[in-house]
C-alpha cells in the first residue's frame, strides 16, 4: 500500500504542467503614427494682413486634420490589434 | 528547473525505452523473486527485486511524461500556427491602415491646398477690407495658437 502511494505521487508529478508558453509579437504600428506631433504655427511678426492670417489659419487646420487623422488611426490601430490578441486566447 | 530537466531528458530519449524499462523492471521483478528461492543467486535476487522494482516505476513515470511531452508539443505546434496566422493578420492589418492613413493624409493636405490656392486667388479683395489686422488682434490669434494663457493669466508654464 505504501508503494501503492509512492508510485502514484511520482505518476502524478509528470502531469504537472500541459499549457503552450507561445505568446505573438505585439505588431509595431505605422511610421507616421510615431511621428511626434508638429506645432501649430503662429503669424510672424511681418504677417499683418488678414490674408496672411487666413492663410496661416488654413495651415494650422490642415495641420489639425493631419492629426486627427493620424489619432483616429491610433484608435483603429489598437482596436484591430486587439482584436487579433483577444482572439488568440 | 525540475520540469526543464525532465523535459529535455524525455525530449531526447525514444519513446519505446520508457515501456522497455517497464517491461524489463516487472520481467527482472519476477525473475528475482523465482531466484530467490535458488540458494546460490539468493544474493543477487534479494538486490536485483528492489532495483527492478524502481526501474520498473521509472519506466511507467517517464513513459507518462513523455505522454505529456508530446501532447505539449502538439499543443505547442498548434499554438505557434494560430500565432503565426495573428501575427500575419497583424502585419496585413497595419499596412492598410498605413496606406489608408497615408491616403487619407495626402487628401487633407490638398484640400489645405485648394483652400490656400483660393486664398491667394482672393488676396487683394480680402486685404482691400483690412489692409492691417489690429496688433491685439495678431497678439492674440499667437497666443492662441501656442495655447499660451490670456494677458490676464500670463504665459502657459
Amino acid at each position: 500500500m505504501k508503494r501503492l502511494v509512492v508510485v502514484s505521487l511520482f505518476l502524478l508529478s509528470a502531469c504537472a504542467n500541459t499549457g503552450a508558453p507561445v505568446l505573438p509579437n505585439w505588431p509595431v504600428a505605422p511610421a507616421d503614427l510615431q511621428e511626434p506631433a508638429a506645432d501649430l504655427t503662429p503669424l510672424a511678426p511681418e504677417q499683418r494682413n488678414l490674408s496672411d492670417l487666413l492663410d496661416n489659419a488654413n495651415n494650422n487646420y490642415t495641420q489639425y486634420y493631419i492629426l486627427k487623422e493620424r489619432y483616429e488611426g491610433w484608435q483603429n490601430w489598437y482596436n484591430t490589434q486587439q482584436k487579433i490578441w483577444k482572439g488568440l486566447q | 528547473m525540475f520540469e526543464l530537466i525532465v523535459n529535455h531528458f524525455l525530449g531526447n530519449i525514444p519513446t519505446w525505452v520508457f515501456p522497455f524499462m517497464a517491461g524489463g523492471g516487472v520481467a527482472t521483478y519476477i525473475i528475482a523473486g523465482i531466484a530467490s528461492y535458488i540458494q546460490p543467486v539468493r544474493i543477487y535476487a534479494l538486490i536485483a527485486r528492489p532495483v527492478a522494482f524502481i526501474v520498473f516505476v521509472l519506466g511507467v513515470f517517464f513513459y507518462g511524461g513523455a505522454g505529456v511531452i508530446a501532447v505539449q508539443q502538439q499543443a505547442l505546434a498548434e499554438a505557434q500556427q494560430k500565432v503565426a496566422l495573428a501575427e500575419q493578420a497583424a502585419a496585413d492589418a497595419t499596412k492598410q491602415l498605413a496606406d489608408n492613413l497615408a491616403n487619407q493624409e495626402h487628401l487633407v493636405k490638398g484640400r489645405g491646398y485648394g483652400v490656400q490656392q483660393i486664398i491667394i486667388k482672393d488676396k487683394a479683395k480680402i486685404d482691400a477690407d483690412c489692409k492691417r489686422i489690429n496688433d491685439d488682434a495678431w497678439e492674440d490669434y499667437n497666443r492662441a495658437v501656442k495655447n499660451s494663457g490670456s494677458k490676464i493669466l500670463g504665459p502657459k508654464k
